[in-house]
């Protein structure tokens, strides 16, 4: 368990360094000059300069990059150019925005695909198999942005059940936290849930030909027992998956999300911050994202075990 | 002996997408209380259609149709409700499968799926459950059941596995056992312990067995009486003892013939029957198995044969060579 653990944590430690690398090397080619769009256009070309010399843009690529490394050891993450406050602070205050509603989204993802691909493969080739696998593609097909304006006119504008946009913290109520969150996260979560009712229902059928399946009922097992202990229990690995990583998911789509509903979350520090070319803040927030991604991996395997006996990590010994 | 399940006329169907295809044709036969039933035949003849159907254990609402009885102590298991069957499957009648591995479930302990099938027939609690699951794995002949009783089927050795899937079987102490070739996925000598097993507990708890396999070898040894299956039909069927010193139809004869025995002058090539099993939609007008016979003739192409009776007691064949009662030894 131990060495798993190490080896992990340095697998972890590796993914990180090459986005950092990937990250630095792409933001710094977009060309345009944080100095220059600090001071703004009429600033003279000495100022200019005086600015880039500050902020140590004449350094080498590689110059910069180390420094900005060593900075991230040491828990600085950089100062943002634009507005005056450390990326730690920025990506603190919308963290949490982001972080709720994929939750909220992940939630809703799983309750609907979940049990839906299970039914879709108890009435394999009927009528309410084929209408599930056509929502499904459809969820798939709808881009969420257009699923979000949509809403947005419908439970907004015309019916006035959910605020148009915005975030309401859950110190400010908790119900209005929900509302506030509720159609972003359908935005998001509806598409997943698409994927995770067709990845339930393959692995399902999967599952129900097997030889096991076969025992259950000849033990005398109802088919519910079937289809949701003995069946459901065995296609979990593949619905583990798509689950984690639609929640990896949730975080880089909430850059377009959150711009329609405004949600002062990772998504919209993004987009304004690539927008003003803040370096700083834009690495800082994508390095989150990247973090997500593998932190998600890494609760997959440890799930795998859990679910899966044969995947058990070694060193179990009894 | 009192039957214990009797099987008259039973006909599987199956709807493909090349239409309808009867895999289990008019299939008649008992298994008496205390007996082990051997059912025997090449793969694809309906052997494991058949024990498949007793349990019905195939999807019916699109899949399959039954026709005919299934009746065990006299009770039409074709005519019972989904929920009535539940209430036999593992119960009265319990299975065991060919491959241990892929038919216990991977994610859950042996004494997990025993507790299982006992609960869903018996209300006891979950405690008690795995004391009985102890003691069948004991009885199976598992060393250390009390630890066995917490490991997963990957964990178990192939034979081990198998006895648990006995053991998961006998849970609910059932009427009849259907041992759909128990031993074909084993070693050869863990295939006579587990076969040992069987012959052990069919006498000690006195149910009735259905073995099915391929092996003449497994019949002979632990079988009391016969069925050869062709395609979907009985050929044949009589005491073991009958059926190997007097194999009648041109079917078993061939069968017996083509096993290899360790006095089988070596220069000699291992006789074989002639062409390969046609496929069920090809089945003719005539005896199932004219094309590969070498006794056919033209009124086994044109018309079907019926089983008949044999001198002795309970032999019956289906082939026109003795359609007047006839002796075996006249065929020869």
């Amino acid at each position: 368990m131990k060495k798993y653990f190490f080896k992990r944590l340095f697998y972890t430690i590796v993914t990180l360094l090459i986005v950092s690398v990937i990250l630095f090397v792409l933001t710094h080619c977009t060309g345009a000059d944080p100095a220059k769009l600090v001071l703004g256009i009429q600033a003279t070309p000495e100022a200019v300069e005086d600015l880039r010399e500050k902020m140590g843009l004449n350094d080498s690529l590689i110059v910069q990059y180390f420094r900005w490394l060593g900075d991230i050891l040491h828990g600085d993450l950089g100062t943002s150019y634009m507005k005056n406050k450390t990326v730690t602070e920025l990506l603190g205050e919308s963290f949490m925005p982001t972080f709720n509603i994929a939750i909220y989204a992940e939630i809703i993802s799983m309750c609907i695909g979940i049990p839906l691909g299970v039914l879709a493969a108890k009435y394999k080739g009927k009528s309410a198999s084929v209408a599930i696998s056509s929502v499904a593609l459809l969820g798939m097909s709808i881009p969420g942005f257009l699923l979000a304006l949509f809403m947005m006119m419908a439970f907004c504008v015309k019916l006035q059940w959910f605020p148009v946009a915005g975030y309401t913290p859950a110190m400010e109520g908790f119900l209005e936290h929900i509302r506030s969150m509720t159609l972003p996260a359908i935005a998001l979560g509806f598409p997943q849930a698409a994927l995770i009712t067709r990845t339930t229902n393959n692995a399902m059928l999967e599952v129900m030909n097997t030889e096991y399946i076969k025992t259950a009922k000849a033990k005398g097992a109802s088919e519910g027992a079937i289809l949701f202990k003995h069946a459901l229990r065995n296609a979990l690995i593949p619905i583990i998956t798509v689950c984690l990583q639609s929640f990896a998911v949730f975080f880089g789509g909430a850059v377009i999300i959150e711009q329609i509903f405004n949600i002062p979350g990772i998504g919209t520090l993004v987009f304004s911050s690539i927008s003003s070319r803040d370096y700083y803040v834009i690495q800082g927030a994508v390095l989150v994202i990247a973090l997500i991604y593998v932190v998600a991996n890494i609760l997959m395997d440890i799930l795998y075990g859990i679910v899966d006996p044969r995947i058990r990590i070694t060193g179990k010994s009894k | 002996m009192e039957n214990l399940l009797k099987v008259k006329e039973l006909k599987t169907s199956f709807q493909t997408l090349r239409g309808e295809v009867t895999a289990v044709d008019g299939v008649s036969f008992e298994v008496k209380k205390g007996e082990i039933l051997g059912i025997v035949g090449e793969s694809g003849c309906g052997k494991s259609v058949t024990s498949q159907s007793i349990m019905r254990l195939y999807n019916e609402k699109e899949l399959v149709k039954y026709e005919g009885e299934v009746l065990l102590e006299g009770n039409n298991l074709l005519k019972l409700s989904e929920k009535e069957m539940r209430s036999v499957r593992g119960n009265d009648i319990a299975m065991i499968f060919q491959d241990a591995l892929s038919s216990l479930n991977p994610v859950f302990t042996i004494g997990n799926q025993i507790v299982e099938a006992i609960r869903l027939h018996e209300k006891i609690s979950k405690k008690e459950a795995k004391k009985r699951a102890v003691e069948l794995l004991r009885l199976t002949g598992i060393p250390i059941p009390e630890k066995r009783v917490d490991a997963y089927p990957h964990e178990l050795s192939g034979g081990m596995r198998q006895r648990a899937m006995i053991a998961l079987a006998l849970s609910c102490q059932p009427k009849l056992l259907i041992a759909d070739e128990p031993t074909t996925a084993l070693d050869v000598t863990i295939q006579a312990q587990i076969m040992d097993l069987i012959v052990e507990l069919n006498q000690k708890m006195g149910m009735g067995i259905m073995l099915i396999t391929h092996d003449l070898g497994v019949v002979a040894h632990t079988c009391q009486r016969v069925i050869v299956m062709y395609l979907g039909q009985i050929v044949e069927e009589g005491m073991v003892d009958e059926i190997f010193k007097n194999p009648s139809h041109p079917y078993t004869k061939g069968l017996i013939k083509s096993v290899p025995t360790t006095n089988t002058d070596v220069s000699r090539k291992l006789y074989t029957i002639k062409g390969v099993v046609p496929l069920l939609s090809e089945a003719g007008e005539g005896c199932r198995f004219c094309n590969r016979c070498e006794m056919a003739t033209e009124k086994c192409r044109t018309s079907k044969p019926h089983l008949y009776s044999m001198k002795n007691e309970g032999h019956r064949v289906r082939c026109f060579l003795y359609e007047k009662g006839g002796d075996c030894h006249e065929a020869k």
